[in-house]
């Protein structure tokens, strides 16, 4: 919070704002009116201040000031700016089947919905087109990155002796990482949607994450990237982190559900890290599987359902299969782990990351 | 229908224009084996097309026949040549070999029209069996061959004239025969009934209409090279070249209005063999500047850096020696670059105000290149959807570069289609599909008859995946089965019985059971 005081604009602001003037009004008159009324004003001032705070940081962001939507009023509600801001990177933390593709390719959808294209990384092999165009995803300016070559073309001798070289070549690591720098790198790229590809150790990973990051501010282009549990706490340039973990819509034995219950599968998101937002909110939503709507459970369902399954409430965020892992223990609150961080990891964390660690 | 037949197969009575079944039956009662291959027009003209332009070596005008919708004849304009190879027997011998070499059986004639070398080659006219009437030469000469070929105009039947098959059939049914008939007629009432067709063919085969073979025009080359009288070592030297090089075919493509889609750079070194490497384009350029980022990458890799420490250190390595594979020291006499590919340049006028950024169809292509460029065109992929049953034929990725591709991408297959069931489809899915090992219980109950009630029963089982990277599950709960019987064409059918299950985590995943082999696989992650 140093910096502050060198803007003039917000010291001006700081200046307007003396909490020292409404506390004792408060506490003197008990009267609810002139507490919401101080308590609105303070909120005002807040949100301006963070405005100016966030022009200030990302003066050097190439975006257009347009957000995009997760596809969700849910969980738009829970980020600061009521969806991803352009020219940032967004983290998915979860386990394998979780829904965290599906939330993901959800955003990628809407960030390529003015027409910019869309780079898939897929250096598992694992990605399934068909899926994504039944989500709504416009197939025709995808760009896929694969290991395996796609279907050669056989026209004219000249392409048979250009093929030759390139088809054998076997593509590793830094050579996706490459690819996602440079495509974030592009304007004309919506969103760059991945599995990050294993790092060779964590000074790699820090390096190639920051130039992620610095790419993406330089275009305006979204980076949309999945990481297995493992990497939850580590040092992390985006700008958003869910944790996310699947649970059982339905548990089994309740019979009289609904047939449009049916229909229906939990996800429960977590708000990992998130700029300008208290971070460790949490939502459970429900996706319907027929039209991919992403609506967020009403609250007295989760209890019932949680009943139902003899869960206690604490347990809903332990991630799944991660037995003999002290991380899930601390659940709300990344991890630092006891190895000295570097100073670019230092970096990564924002001022709020470090607020919400000493509270 | 059959389009067209060998010798062999008319030998048993197959003719063209028959009914395919009729062919093969006929086929099956001869003795010889045979092959049916499906007609494909476009290649048969894009073949001829490529026999003409190589045939370019003996003559200068070369062109293709040119009133039909299906050329087959090559016409080669051989006037006041015969004398550079000899004879103009010689010379069609040398195009017969020629031909022959490249695995095309040609018939070859030659006479002073079209019209005339079109008949004599279709009706195998053979010049020395119809001259025996006349004096016998003791060496047959252009002015005897063509003299002839005159004379025997007259015998040819009407199929040697290039009519329209309606026009035939009209002759055929007046008792009309050959050329000598129909030159009997009265020339006013030929054009009454039959209008200017006939007496045209007519006037064309004697010569009195002028018949222009129209040439066809090869590719324009963009080709440059700079012979070293002193053979350069130096990697900056060799920059230095290849950029004006390039600077100058851009030149000549701009003039041109073409934009090169694939380069061709060569490095000549002594051996037969020399360095050569591409740079493919996804939208056609003229800037050099683009072209040579992409080279200098290319050239990277063909000169080879590929340790990472030499990486590190390129710019102080930039101007050391190059060297060959073997460790060798590299003597580059000669470089040359050249189009394979260009295309007319489309010019779409720049918006003064472009607010969106993610519409600029320039950033995307140089994006395209630079991926294409270093991981390979064939690992930079869009997909396009089939129509297939079987979760994994269900698409195809088709490399985003192609220098050959003269249309811009598809996109009709490629739109996202309202799907009625999102997550009918997992969004991962492995290939190949991961076995599971099923408990005890699963294996002893066995589905010998799968069928709706199994989801009920496929609750609660629990499976080990064989790779053990992935944890064992139970399910919980399961939505299918969904079977799938399809690609008997592909050898065995596939039956399969699929299932998407949520385990006791609340991860979702498909699964499928192998109705003919009675194993359990995981084929994908929701």
């Amino acid at each position: 919070m140093s910096q502050i005081p060198l803007d003039p604009f917000i010291s001006h602001d700081l200046a307007q704002y003396k909490p020292g003037q409404y506390k004792p009004e408060a506490q003197a008159s008990d009267s609810p009116e002139t507490n919401t009324q101080a308590n609105g004003l303070k909120a005002q001032v807040i949100k301006k201040l963070r405005q100016k705070i966030r022009r200030t940081e990302t003066a050097s962001r190439n975006d257009d000031g347009t957000i995009v939507s997760s596809g969700s009023a849910a969980i738009d509600s829970l980020l600061p700016a009521g969806g991803y801001q352009r020219g940032t990177l967004v983290e998915w933390i979860a386990d394998s089947g979780s829904g965290a593709d599906f939330l993901s390719l959800t955003t990628a959808r809407q960030a390529a919905l003015d027409g910019g294209a869309l780079v898939i990384v897929d250096s598992t092999e694992q990605f399934y087109p068909p899926a994504a165009a039944a989500l709504g995803i416009n197939l025709g300016n995808l760009i896929l990155l694969r290991e395996t070559a796609g279907e050669t073309s056989s026209h004219g001798p000249s392409s048979h002796g250009q093929s030759s070289q390139p088809q054998t070549k076997q593509l590793d690591a830094d050579d996706f990482l490459w690819a996602i720098d440079q495509s974030l790198r592009c304007p004309a790229v919506a969103a760059v949607w991945g599995h990050l590809p294993k790092f060779e150790n964590s000074l790699t990973r820090e390096r190639w994450l920051r130039r992620f990051q610095l790419s993406a501010e330089s275009s305006g282009c979204l980076g949309l990237f999945l990481q297995p549990l493992e990497q939850f706490g580590k040092p992390s340039w985006a700008e958003t982190q869910w944790l996310v973990n699947s649970s059982v819509a339905w548990p089994q034995g309740s019979e009289n559900i609904r047939r449009s219950a049916r229909h229906c599968r939990r996800v429960e998101l977590k708000l990992a890290r998130c700029r300008g937002s208290q971070i460790g909110q949490a939502i459970t939503l429900d996706i319907n599987t027929i039209s991919g709507s992403i609506n967020e459970t009403p609250k007295n369902k989760i209890a019932i359902d949680s009943n139902a399954n003899n869960q206690p409430a604490n347990d809903q965020y332990q991630p799944a299969h991660t037995a003999g892992s002290s991380q899930s223990a601390s659940f709300g609150r990344p991890l630092r782990s006891s190895r000295p961080l570097s100073v670019a990891a230092e970096l990564a964390h924002p001022a709020a990351d470090r607020r919400q660690t000493r509270a | 229908m059959v389009a067209a037949c060998s010798p062999l197969a008319q030998r048993d009575g197959v003719r063209v224009d028959m009914p395919l079944a009729e062919a093969k039956s006929l086929l099956r009662r001869g003795s010889t084996t045979f092959h049916i291959l499906p007609h494909d027009p476009t290649t048969d003209l894009y073949t001829l097309q490529q026999l003409a332009d190589r045939l370019d070596c003996f003559s200068p005008l070369v062109g293709l026949e040119t009133d039909t919708d299906k050329p087959e004849s090559i016409l080669l304009d051989i006037a006041g040549l015969a004398h550079l190879f000899g004879s103009e027997e010689k010379l069609a011998g040398r195009v017969q070999a020629f031909c022959k070499q490249q695995g095309y059986h040609p018939r070859t004639s030659i006479a002073d029209t079209v019209g005339l070398a079109w008949a004599a080659v279709r009706h195998q006219y053979n010049p020395a069996a119809q001259a025996s009437g006349s004096p016998a030469h003791d060496s047959p000469t252009l002015e005897n061959h063509s003299l002839a070929l005159r004379a025997c105009t007259s015998s040819l039947p009407i199929h040697a004239l290039r009519l329209t098959p309606r026009t035939l059939e009209t002759l055929s049914q007046l008792g009309i025969q050959t050329v000598g008939q129909l030159m009997l007629l009265p020339r006013r009432d030929l054009t009454a009934r039959f209008g200017n067709e006939i007496t045209n063919r007519i006037d064309q085969m004697s010569g009195s209409t002028p018949e222009p073979i129209i040439a066809r025009r090869p590719p324009p080359e963009y080709y440059a090279e700079q012979l070293l009288n002193a053979p350069t070592h130096h990697r900056e030297t060799i920059e230095v070249i290849i950029a004006r090089l390039t600077q100058q075919i851009c030149n000549e493509l701009s003039a041109a209005q073409r934009g090169a889609l694939q380069w061709t750079f060569r490095l000549f070194h002594g051996t037969p063999l020399p360095i050569k490497f591409y740079v493919s384009l996804f939208q056609p350029t003229t800037t050099p500047e683009h072209v040579m980022q992409l080279a200098l990458m290319q050239l990277e890799q063909a000169l080879g850096q590929p340790t990472k420490i030499q990486n590190r250190t390129r710019k102080k390595k930039r101007s050391s020696f190059i060297r060959s594979t073997n460790g060798g020291r590299l003597e580059v006499n000669e470089i040359t670059v050249s189009v394979t590919s260009s295309v007319l340049l489309a010019h779409r006028q720049r918006k003064l105000f472009d607010e969106n950024p993610r519409l600029d169809q320039q950033a995307l292509a140089h994006l395209i290149n630079r991926l294409s460029g270093r991981l390979g065109r064939h690992h930079v992929v869009y997909p396009t959807l089939n129509s297939g049953a079987q979760p994994e034929y269900a698409f195809k990725l088709r490399p985003l570069i192609n220098p050959h591709r003269r249309t811009p991408r598809r996109t009709d297959n490629t739109r996202s289609q309202p799907s009625s069931h999102v997550m009918a489809r997992p969004l991962k899915m492995f290939n190949p599909a991961v076995e599971l090992n099923a408990a005890e219980h699963v294996r002893s109950t066995g589905f010998s008859q799968p069928s709706a009630k199994h989801e009920q029963t496929i609750n609660s089982l629990t499976f080990r995946p064989q790779n053990t990277s992935l944890p064992s599950f139970q399910i919980k709960n399961s939505w299918g089965p969904e079977r799938i019987e399809t690609g008997w064409w592909r050898g065995r059918t596939t039956r399969r019985d699929y299932w998407r299950i949520e385990t006791e985590t609340g991860a979702q995943f498909w699964i499928y059971r192998d109705l003919q082999t009675r194993k359990w696989f995981l084929h994908g992650e929701f």
